[in-house]
């Protein structure tokens, strides 16, 4: 078993192994594990590409920062050929015609792409069980969800599928399963890397990251994905995120703050206790760690689901079964065409975030509450702004409940957004964040935060709470 | 208070259906999740701007000048029906005798 993608680059170019016995070792992991649900579709041509890369290694060619890491990638991420579904019947026999920006960065340093992981339909909810197809279980314990909605990614990593995977976040939905899976997970600052061909959720808060087993798998995969890419507009300007390892660095004083309400808010024990753990190491560590008032925070959850419900609404539109997707054949006319397919294909979480949205964004009330949640996203993203004048990172549990039995929160509506009270704020402000496991096995995670751009020094920090709970 | 005919309505503008005997449950889950996004009105915010996106710099465009594009058959490859070309609909427009 390979411990990171650094270490099996480093045994394909030391000439130990072979990109294509190091594909061959995970497609066997893949199928010893298939009762966890993680893949939705394994890549057939893996061992052929990885082949081809020990062709071309060699003739010469030099081997790439991701030379044979087999890397599982959320099903909501475009693979040229590669059946693509967003874990939806709207798109359960979409092979896209072209690779996201991502993947193609990732093929072109030497990635071999190992499957599409299952995840929550059209990443809305945070445990799998939207998905159409299948549930994912916690490798940790099978009996619970592995959170989501990148879940597949999560379980894939933990269970030892896959070294590293691609997530995508809108609210948590990275960070939340690696906390759930006992992982490190990182949203980059929004505009990091290129939205191109991630299909969308929520256009101005959706940004694709990284489950690993270590900080230096997270750095190491995203200088490889992110960058500036003339097919987003909103990606970085910087051509290369530029992100560096940095064994000297220190949190000697730095000062970090945390809610001083997090009290008022409902933590499950092991959450807390693992919190408290946190905060202990940091000032063993030199930081200077202090409670901080974010009075906005609690509304958080509130901007997010307006926000994002209104831009699902909007993003939805496309599917309906003309350009892609099944249809319906009974209709008489082009609304009921619509109507029909798109009821018969989604499912009802989906409906329903969908019709919220259509709700906020309806003119019987002028968009009252959608004008009014873009008022309180300024204000909270002012409060970080000041915050970080003075304070260099902020410090929250990644969730704050631990991962709950499969089954068990199954019809409440509020699941997909309490289990991301800490995490929304982070994609409404364009930050960026890290999840941190506080243990090996089921336990909590600290999520890390820093100022929009500052990931390098996030990282670093990160790397260092690492090497002291190691 | 979100009310039945509110949430019918509203499944209709989203071009979605919504069977009778799911409404009650639907409108009871449409006000727990409104109730909460509504606590956004006792937050203060005169005098701010809207926040539509965390991006500042200006999104650049690039020249006005046709560039190759996706080729035709491979962006017909996942449609459900097509034909010559184009994506192919059952007609649902009305015979002139019929209007």
């Amino acid at each position: 078993m390979y411990k990171s993608a650094a270490s099996i680059v480093e045994a394909i170019k030391n000439k130990e192994t072979t990109a294509e016995q190091v594909t061959a070792y995970y497609l066997q992991k893949i199928e010893e594990n298939k009762d966890l649900g993680s893949f939705l579709t394994v890549n057939e041509k893996a061992l052929e590409e990885a082949r081809e890369l020990d062709a071309r290694l060699l003739q010469g060619e030099p081997c790439g920062a991701l030379c044979g890491v087999p890397v599982a990638v959320k099903d909501n991420v475009l693979t040229e050929g590669l059946r693509t579904t967003c874990a939806s019947n709207a798109l359960k026999d979409f092979i896209p015609p072209y690779d996201a920006t991502l993947i193609t960065r990732i093929k072109e340093a030497g990635g071999i792409i190992l499957g599409k992981t299952n995840m929550d339909e059209f990443a809305m909810g945070s445990s799998s069980e939207t998905s159409a197809f299948q549930i994912t279980k916690n490798p940790l314990d099978p009996n619970l969800v592995p959170g989501g909605s990148s879940s597949g990614s999560a379980s894939a990593v933990a269970s030892g599928e896959a070294v590293v995977a691609i997530g995508t976040d809108t609210g948590g939905s990275i960070r939340q399963p690696a906390s759930y899976c006992s992982l490190y997970g990182y949203y980059p600052s929004y505009g990091t890397v290129s939205r191109s061909g991630v299909i969308s959720m929520a256009n101005t808060l959706d940004q694709a990251g990284v489950l690993a087993n270590c900080v230096a798998d997270l750095r190491r995969m995203v200088n490889v994905i992110g960058g500036c890419d003339e097919k987003d507009p909103t990606s970085m300007r910087e051509a290369s995120p530029g992100l560096e390892e940095n064994p000297s660095y220190s949190l000697q004083g730095k000062r970090i703050g945390y809610p001083a309400n997090l009290d008022a808010f409902p933590l499950e024990t092991e959450v807390k206790e693992s919190f408290d753990k946190g905060i202990r190491l940091l000032e063993e560590l030199g930081a200077e760690v202090v409670p901080v008032e974010f009075p906005t925070l609690a509304y958080a959850l509130s901007v997010y689901n307006i926000i994002v419900a209104t831009e699902v609404s909007s993003n939805m539109s496309r599917f309906d079964g003309i350009v892609y997707g099944p249809r319906v054949d009974e209709y008489q006319s082009n609304d009921e065409l619509y109507k029909k397919t798109r009821s018969a294909v989604f499912g009802e979480e989906v409906q329903r975030r969908i019709a919220m949205g259509t709700l906020y964004l309806g003119s019987d009330d002028e968009q009252r509450l959608y004008k009014k949640a873009m008022k309180v996203r300024r204000k909270l993203a002012d409060e970080y702004r000041a915050f970080f004048a003075d304070y260099d990172f902020v410090l929250t549990p990644t969730t704050n409940d631990m991962p709950f039995p499969i089954g068990a929160r199954k019809d409440d509506p509020m699941v997909m957004y309490d289990s991301e009270l800490f995490t929304v704020s982070v994609n409404l402000c364009g930050l960026c964040a890290v999840s941190i496991p506080m243990q090996k096995g089921l336990g909590g995670s600290l999520q890390l935060i820093a100022e929009r751009f500052n990931d390098n020094e996030l990282l670093q920090a990160a790397e260092q709470i690492e090497r002291s709970l190691a | 208070m979100i009310t039945r005919e509110q949430v019918k309505k509203t499944y209709e503008l989203a071009m979605l259906e919504l069977p009778e005997e799911q409404v009650d449950e639907m409108t009871e889950k449409f006000q727990i999740i409104y109730d909460m996004a509504a606590r956004v009105d006792e937050v203060d915010t005169e005098g701010l701007e809207d926040m539509v996106s965390p991006v500042t710099h200006s999104c650049p465009l690039r020249d006005d000048v046709p560039e190759a594009s996706l080729d035709r058959e491979a962006a017909l490859i996942n449609a459900h029906d097509r034909e010559f070309g184009y994506f192919r609909l059952k007609s649902v427009m009305l015979e002139e005798e019929d209007v």
